[in-house]
């Protein structure tokens, strides 16, 4: 019963992480004969340029092994990014098991029935081990599939041994967060804990790629032995032995956060910080915030705003810091220029490129998370309470979108206030106009992604994250290979994030902009209409 | 079966306190939101002080203190941060009042509503409910979880609304509870009204089980034809037996006949809704 409650709540994370795995692996395997020509000379050049490449994002992916190669560019561009991709849902579902059902009741009621703590572990554990494999699984096989429709099937035991290695380290995070989710008191704090956690553990692994001092230090970092295995890669190694230690590791942690969880108490952490006594407090909140629409929605997310803030903002400098080496490579790299092409400056153009189209992808990963909110907010009463106040659905909606609006003004301009500033570091300029109007063109971005969330939730509330978030993804795959493929001017369009344009080298958009406008009036009247129309808790 | 609410017809007069009594499922609490607007009904209206509660639903809950059945998650916000927030979407809300309400229920508001027991978090409903001074209040199962020192304060609290002129609609499980403070109630059951009573024609709806242990040979016979007692059952020296309406029939029957012990259990909602609409025909499904 357990195992199958385990895997009912792990069926989002299953069902997006498989979908975004599949349709990389099968987009990298379909198109890999466009982009690296006929010719055996370019192939080989594409070869080297890629290892150009590869060498500048050695902090995020594997060093590539003869990515001239199907086999080889498959295993870099889409296997490289896999642990990533794994890794973040296993913080979620690793701080959410045992911490989560513990919110929902759950845990009271299987320790009540008898279940022991052990048990309970071994379960949740179980139910994630089983999702995570059946993802996997999924994503080998449809990237096989695409690999051998283009007629280079990919090597059997390389690709079992890429999902192996891939299944360990998933397994490994997903082990660490729900040890570290037994030390804090909230399901919150413990996803906190363990993104720190995992970024340093992700970040000493890939500096340690290139660099001597952290490379020392490598062998503590799961994401190290995941490195060793790249089957796929002509001559590239299958370390069984690296697989086996990670998985052993992982459940060792596994025992470790059973140990812990017996030795807590219910509702609190291993580490119980000291409390100091203060007298009851009869009086509301004098916190002027809080009685002011909007802001006060805004005080209630105060902490994930900072933390997304400070999030964009060092994604900003990263990738303004990278600005000039990757105008080198878009240089030597014929491929690349068609990104590029008609921008000016070619510094300019990749900001305005490669880090202000990924801009919205944030935002809009952000709107999600608002949306996702709205529909929790139902689900879990929060919207009963309010409504019950003596206040419209209009408003509520509206405050709603005002909220989002606010936060994204927020985040789209700390993220280009660092990028103005590190650019400018690096004698890059951007101009002060250039860059205000790049932002204030994100901000119809995010509240079109809103928009289209509110209507969804009118309609089907169950399904709209995983329909905006799969919507969000195939917009975004469609950015990097509609230039990259030459495909149709049509599927472009498919795109929300083409609609946003390239502003900072190239002006407003126009078309795009008026689409955005139209989707946020459409999409806005549609989901207050619904909103206004509907049973609560339905 | 079809779910929902049939043919609901009833009104509540201004200054009357309303028990609305159900078993589980009934249909109590989706009333209580379709008197709140939050869910719409496909035929029908509902209207407060002469205002329809869809169409004019701001207007209805301006006059209204609502406590929902069940209490949302409001995470790591403090008990004095959601009266704010709430009380801010309200408008005039007086702090005098929230802190008087606060310290009769002995309510901390400087703790995260996530630490608060679920006694807690039904008090700080309550609050938010009452603090405002309303002309109706719609309490969902408001005793629910409250210690029998708090159901007093809310009773309190109650007859305090009421002489101030404020009408209560309450839903509820416990029919003691009702008997307390209601001057009429409705019963629903399977979505439909069965009736709408007064506190005499309720008495009729009480039964209690008793069991009596005798020290010798029990009066069986008295004790049958004793008004108002039903299924006796013989076990040596101990009867069991229902009583409905008043004791007094069953304590003369046994006076002076060695009673060692007597103890008597008000059966739950759903007993006696089930010993006394026994007889009735299934309810045939119906569009609402």
């Amino acid at each position: 019963m357990m195992l199958r409650i385990g895997l009912r709540f792990h069926r989002t994370g299953m069902i997006s992480t498989a979908a975004i795995g599949a349709f990389s692996g099968m987009l990298q395997s379909l198109g890999f004969q466009a982009i690296v020509g006929t010719s055996e000379s370019a192939r080989q050049q594409f070869g080297l340029q890629m290892q150009l490449l590869g060498r500048q994002l050695s902090y995020l992916v594997p060093l590539p092994v003869h990515p001239e190669t199907l086999a080889g560019y498959v295993q870099w561009r889409a296997f490289g990014f896999f642990p990533v991709i794994f890794g973040f849902w296993a913080l979620i579902a690793g701080s959410g098991a045992i911490r989560g059902d513990e919110d929902r009741g759950l845990l009271e009621l299987w320790l009540a029935s008898g279940t022991s703590r052990a048990r309970v572990t071994a379960a949740r554990t179980g139910a994630f081990v089983i999702a995570a494999a059946a993802s996997i699984l999924i994503v080998l096989l449809l990237t096989g599939l695409g690999a051998t429709i283009v007629g280079s099937p990919l090597p059997i035991e390389g690709l079992l041994a890429d999902g192996a290695a891939l299944l360990a380290v998933t397994v490994a995070c997903f082990a660490l967060a729900l040890l570290i989710a037994q030390f804090v008191d909230s399901r919150r704090v413990a996803a906190g804990v363990s993104a720190i956690v995992l970024l340093a553990l992700f970040l000493l692994n890939s500096l340690g790629r290139t660099l001597e001092a952290p490379a020392r230090f490598r062998g503590v970092s799961p994401f190290y032995y995941v490195d060793r295995t790249n089957g796929l890669s002509p001559g590239g190694q299958i370390d069984w032995a690296s697989t086996l230690g990670v998985s052993a590791a992982a459940l060792a942690l596994v025992a470790l956060a059973g140990v812990a969880f017996t030795r807590r108490d219910l509702g609190a952490g291993l580490v119980r910080p000291r409390r100091a006594v203060r007298p009851r407090v009869i009086e509301p909140s004098r916190n002027p915030f809080l009685r002011v629409p909007v802001l006060a929605t805004i005080y209630e997310q105060r902490v994930g705003l900072t933390a997304w803030m400070v999030s964009t903002a060092l994604l900003a400098l990263f990738m303004t810091s990278l600005a000039k080496s990757v105008a080198d490579l878009v240089n030597h790299i014929p491929i690349f220029r068609a990104y590029v092409s008609g921008q000016g400056d070619l510094n300019r153009a990749v900001i305005s490129v490669f880090w202000f189209a990924m801009m919205p992808l944030v935002l809009g990963a952000f709107a999600i998370t608002q949306v996702s909110r709205w529909t929790t907010d139902d689900t879990e009463g929060r919207l009963e309470m309010v409504l019950s106040e003596p206040v419209s659905r209009r408003r509520v909606a509206l405050e709603r979108a005002g909220a989002l609006l606010v936060a994204t003004t927020f985040i789209a301009v700390v993220g280009s206030a660092v990028t103005l500033w590190a650019a400018d570091a690096q004698g890059i300029s951007l101009g002060v106009e250039s860059i205000a109007l790049a932002t204030a063109l994100l901000l119809p971005f995010g509240l079109a992604f809103g928009s289209l969330g509110a209507a969804l939730a009118g309609w089907i509330p169950r399904a709209t994250v995983l329909l905006l978030s799969g919507y969000a993804v195939v917009s975004y795959f469609l950015t990097q290979f509609v230039p990259l493929f030459r495909w149709p001017q049509w599927v472009a369009n498919v795109s929300i994030f083409y609609l946003y344009g390239t502003p900072l080298t190239t002006g407003v958009y126009w078309t795009g902009f008026w689409v955005l406008m139209a989707i946020i009036a459409i999409a806005m009247t549609i989901g207050l209409l619904s909103f206004q129309r509907r049973d609560l808790g339905r | 079966m079809q779910r929902g609410l049939f043919d609901l017809d009833m009104e509540v007069g201004a200054g009357e306190v309303f028990g609305f009594l159900g078993p589980n499922g009934a249909g109590k609490t989706t009333t209580i939101r379709l008197l709140m607007g939050m869910i719409f009904p496909t035929r029908g209206s509902a209207q407060v002080f002469g205002l329809d509660c869809q169409r004019e639903a701001v207007a209805v809950k301006t006059k209204v203190g609502y406590l929902p059945g069940e209490l949302p998650q409001f995470g790591g916000l403090r008990g004095g941060e959601i009266v704010a927030y709430l009380g801010g979407l309200r408008g005039g809300v007086d702090t005098t009042r929230v802190r008087v309400i606060s310290e009769r229920l002995e309510l901390d508001l400087g703790r995260r509503y996530r630490e608060y027991s679920r006694g807690n978090k039904q008090k700080l409903g309550l609050l938010v409910a009452f603090m405002h001074r309303p002309s109706l209040l719609i309490l969902d199962e408001p005793t629910a979880s409250l210690d029998p020192l708090n159901q007093q304060t809310f009773y309190d609290l109650l007859t305090e609304s009421r002489q101030d002129g404020a009408t209560i609609f309450l839903s509820s499980h416990v029919l003691s509870e009702v008997e307390h403070v209601c001057d009429h109630v409705g019963i629903i059951r399977r979505g439909r009204l069965v009736s709408i009573a007064g506190l005499d024609e309720l008495h009729h709806l009480r039964i209690h089980h008793v069991e009596i242990e005798f020290a010798g040979i029990p009066p069986v016979e008295a004790i049958k034809e004793a008004e108002g007692v039903s299924d006796v059952r013989v076990d040596g020296s101990r009867v069991r037996c229902n009583v409905r309406g008043g004791f007094e029939p069953l304590l003369t029957a046994i006076a002076g006949r060695g009673v060692l012990n007597l103890v008597s259990e008000e059966p739950s909602l759903e007993e006696l809704f089930l010993s006394y609409y026994r007889d009735e025909p299934p309810l045939e499904s119906a569009a609402t």
